[in-house]
């Protein structure tokens, strides 16, 4: 390959979280097993891009970073889940990347919950390959997906993945065992407060399980924002995220890989009151719930709800707190060792940066781009 | 060479009355009371020694006319509509950058008017942000002197201004955005305005020229520039909706903008928790203003557009310095006549090679054909010759004899040598 000789474009952007847990004995979303009181550092993580332009205003970059996961959770030494190891071509009307990010189910809505898995049974589409000890499996995957847009605004992803097969339930061990599709509408960031609908999509995963662990299982989901109170300073937003997942025919819970191959149908909402004085987010309080039910198992539901607390302490620097319980039905309490119910209070310290350095290119979605004819640079 | 001109090489041996002499002309009144006496320029006019101001007048800086004048029914006015937009402006080829831009163009299109003629400028806001119209060097009455907050209320979107003023004083001037300068003057608000005297121009009568040009001097950061305008479009955005709520406008008013009544509310509000714009963290850009480009009429080297001279010919060339930054203008193989200082004669034209030009001045310059060839014509700052730290680029062009051939310069060997 060519001599490289032009510096590219370098960010560093992290997020630091930490909490004292308060727990009765049980599982609040995907963490805790056990829930003792802890100091828990996990969703806590760094990551490093680096991009250059390429020809025909295309941009290349790549992207590598860790998360910490629940000390709990995870064996010796395993503390840091590398969540992001990814390349990325880009132009105008297209996208192609490879590699371990965020699975593109993951990305239809974020809800403001303290850490990204808090309730995850609900609030994300769940990864049905998972053992269930790291809830990062959810969240991330191994894939290869191409991006079309129109106008910037719309998104359709085609993407395979290797979702993670912790609970080795896959069909083969071909790498890929899961397709699927999605759209997604992203409007003008600037307006992300004031749309009355700033984002919302759907999609479609077909996921091969083996045969004898039920076989497939497909699930449509969708959701997104909506701004009940638009504004800048005061506002109010509703997020939904409702699935349906089918074809697999597992009608006990026996482990926790069970409650998320089965057949079942969730909704995710959460109400957030965020107050912004002077275009910075100074408070934000937030009510999120999720319930669930197996349509081939009987007697198993569950809902989970958490409200959660944050204020802004400085650039970046916020104190959090969250009061979280999940309630289950006794068709799922086997699988979670026989607790109904969980209880857990958060207080902690989070910190949010990114910076960039050696800036040569803008983002491709920046107000600019989106009012006028796009330019890479 | 002309017949009826002394040979260019006796410079170093002769002095410049034995020049003048030379050169058949008599030391007249006009030449004895010149402030600095530098009248020795060997140009071919005879005219020229008579031609140029003397006598120093304590009221020169007097504007010709009132400026608190209104026109009068009859009394021609000239009408321009400018319009405002954000347009994609290539600098060289492959650099790309969001401006905005004076109908349509970087720099705004040229003014041209006559002294003592009336002017009015419909301003057209088309972009998400707030302008206004700054006359640089015109001496107009202050209500339409563009300075926001100031003498005017911004222009906000979709609304026009009208400027009305009376061209005075004659000579290079410019205009430009007064909102937010570093930004909107660097992303490209900025043009030439020439008021042309309405006595016979004394540079023309001294140094007969018949072509002139006009160098907008600019420099921009790129990044700065981006980060910036999306920093602002996105407020413009917000606040364009916002205009369609009365409780966002409430909210703007109160808690959104950082706009206070007093000193005191401005100090409680940094107490709640108030970030002030001027903090880094509020400007989309932790770094200091870097310039990469430097531009000569938007485009940096090679796509700056060449001067072009044949020998005797004498050139005008208008430089403004519509940046922030000073540039140093340096001619190969020639010395040029500084004639004009932001607008006005000098008090007799100074002989030089490189003239500094500050932020907001411009200088006029005529450049005689006496050395045919191709010349470089440059800033000296050489920071300033580079795109993007690369050499060569920038601020650069070249002084180019259309008839360097039948003046045997075979410039196709000299290009296959050094090349
Ligand atoms: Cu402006």
């Amino acid at each position: 390959m060519q001599q490289i000789s032009l510096q590219p474009q370098i960010e560093i952007a992290g997020s630091g979280l930490a909490t004292l847990d308060f727990g009765r004995e049980g599982m609040f979303g995907g963490r805790g097993i056990g829930s003792r009181s802890q100091i828990n550092f996990s969703d806590s993580s760094l990551s490093f891009g680096v991009a250059q332009r390429m020809y025909r205003g295309a941009i290349g970059s790549f992207t590598l970073g860790g998360v910490a996961i629940d000390e709990a959770n995870s064996g010796h030494g395993k503390q840091v889940f590398m969540h992001q190891a990814f390349a990325d071509f880009q132009e105008l009307r297209f996208e192609g990347y490879i590699g371990r990010t965020n699975t593109p189910t993951a990305q239809i809505v974020e809800f403001p919950t303290i850490r990204e898995d808090d309730l995850v049974d609900y609030t994300s589409v769940l990864n049905p390959f998972s053992n269930g000890a790291n809830p990062e499996e959810h969240r991330y995957s191994n894939v290869a997906g191409i991006v079309f847009n129109g106008d910037l605004h719309h998104f359709l992803n085609v993407h395979a993945q290797h979702q993670i097969d912790s609970a080795g339930v896959g069909q083969s061990d071909s790498g890929l065992n899961s397709v699927g599709i999605s759209f997604q509408y992203e409007g003008n960031p600037a307006l992300s407060t004031i749309d009355r609908f700033p984002s919302y999509g759907f999609g479609l995963e077909s996921r091969a399980i083996n045969k004898s662990f039920g076989g497939t299982s497909n699930v449509f989901y969708g959701g997104g924002v909506l701004n009940l109170q638009p504004g800048l300073v005061d506002k109010l937003d509703l997020r939904l995220l409702g699935q349906v997942s089918f074809g697999n025919d597992t009608n006990t819970l026996t482990t926790l890989n069970d409650t998320y191959r089965a057949d079942q149908e969730s909704i995710a909402l959460s109400l957030r009151k965020l107050y912004s004085p002077f275009g910075k987010p100074a408070s934000q309080i937030a009510m999120t719930a999720g319930m669930k039910r197996y349509s081939k198992v009987p007697n198993a539901n569950s809902y989970g709800v958490a409200l959660s607390y944050g204020k802004n302490l400085g650039q970046g620097f916020d104190f959090v707190s969250q009061l979280g319980y999940e309630r289950r039905s006794s068709g799922m309490t086997m699988a979670f060792g026989g607790h109904s119910d969980a209880l857990v209070l958060q207080f902690g310290l989070s910190f949010n940066f990114g910076s960039t350095f050696n800036q040569s290119i803008g983002p491709r979605r920046s107000p600019t781009n989106l009012l006028h004819q796009y330019i890479p640079n | 060479m002309s017949k009826d001109k002394p040979s260019e090489n006796n410079e170093e041996t002769l002095g410049r009355r034995e020049l003048l002499k030379l050169g058949g002309i008599g030391l007249g009144t006009g030449l004895m009371g010149n402030a600095f006496g530098q009248q020795g320029h060997r140009a071919t006019a005879q005219q020229q020694v008579s031609q140029w101001p003397s006598a120093f007048d304590p009221l020169e800086t007097h504007p010709p006319y009132p400026p608190r004048d209104r026109p009068k029914p009859g009394e021609k006015i000239h009408v321009h509509d400018i319009e405002v937009t954000i347009e994609v402006h290539e600098i060289v080829p492959g650099v790309q950058t969001h401006m905005f831009m004076f109908n349509k163009s970087y720099p705004g299109p040229e003014i041209r008017v006559k002294e003592g003629d009336w002017v009015q400028i419909n301003l057209k806001n088309s972009s998400p942000e707030f302008h206004t119209i700054h006359w640089h060097g015109i001496m107009v009455p202050m209500e339409m002197d563009g300075v926001p907050l100031g003498t005017q209320w911004p222009v906000g979107p979709n609304q026009e201004f009208r400027y009305l003023w009376k061209a005075q004083p004659a000579g290079t001037h410019f205009y430009h955005c007064h909102v937010m300068t570093t930004l909107h003057q660097q992303a490209g608000l900025v043009g030439s305005l020439i008021v042309e005297p309405k006595e016979p121009d004394i540079v023309q009568k001294t140094f007969p020229y018949k072509r002139e040009y006009t160098m907008i001097l600019s420099e921009l950061d790129t990044n700065f520039v981006r980060n910036m305008m999306s920093e602002m479009v996105e407020m413009g955005v917000q606040m364009e909706r916002m205009n369609h709520s009365a409780k966002m406008m409430r909210e703007m008013n109160g808690k959104m903008m950082g706009w206070f009544k007093s000193k005191e509310e401005f100090v409680k509000a940094v107490k709640n928790g108030y970030i002030p714009p001027y903090l880094a963290a509020r400007t989309g850009t932790a770094m200091p203003i870097t310039p990469n480009y430097f531009m000569i009429n938007g485009k940096s080297y090679p796509m700056t557009d060449p001067l072009m001279i044949r020998r005797d010919e004498n050139i005008r060339v208008r430089l403004i310095a519509g940046g922030f930054m000073p540039h140093f203008i340096h001619l190969h193989g020639h010395d040029f006549w500084h004639v004009c200082q932001d607008g006005s004669p000098l008090a007799a034209p100074v002989r030089m090679n490189t003239i500094p030009i500050y932020p907001g001045t411009t200088s006029d310059i005529v450049i005689q054909g006496t050395n045919p060839g191709f010349w470089h014509f440059h800033d000296h700052s050489d920071l300033c010759t580079t795109n993007n730290g690369q050499h060569p680029g920038g601020m650069m062009t070249m002084l180019m004899y259309e008839d360097a051939r039948e003046a045997g310069i075979k410039w196709e060997e000299v290009i296959a040598i050094s090349s």
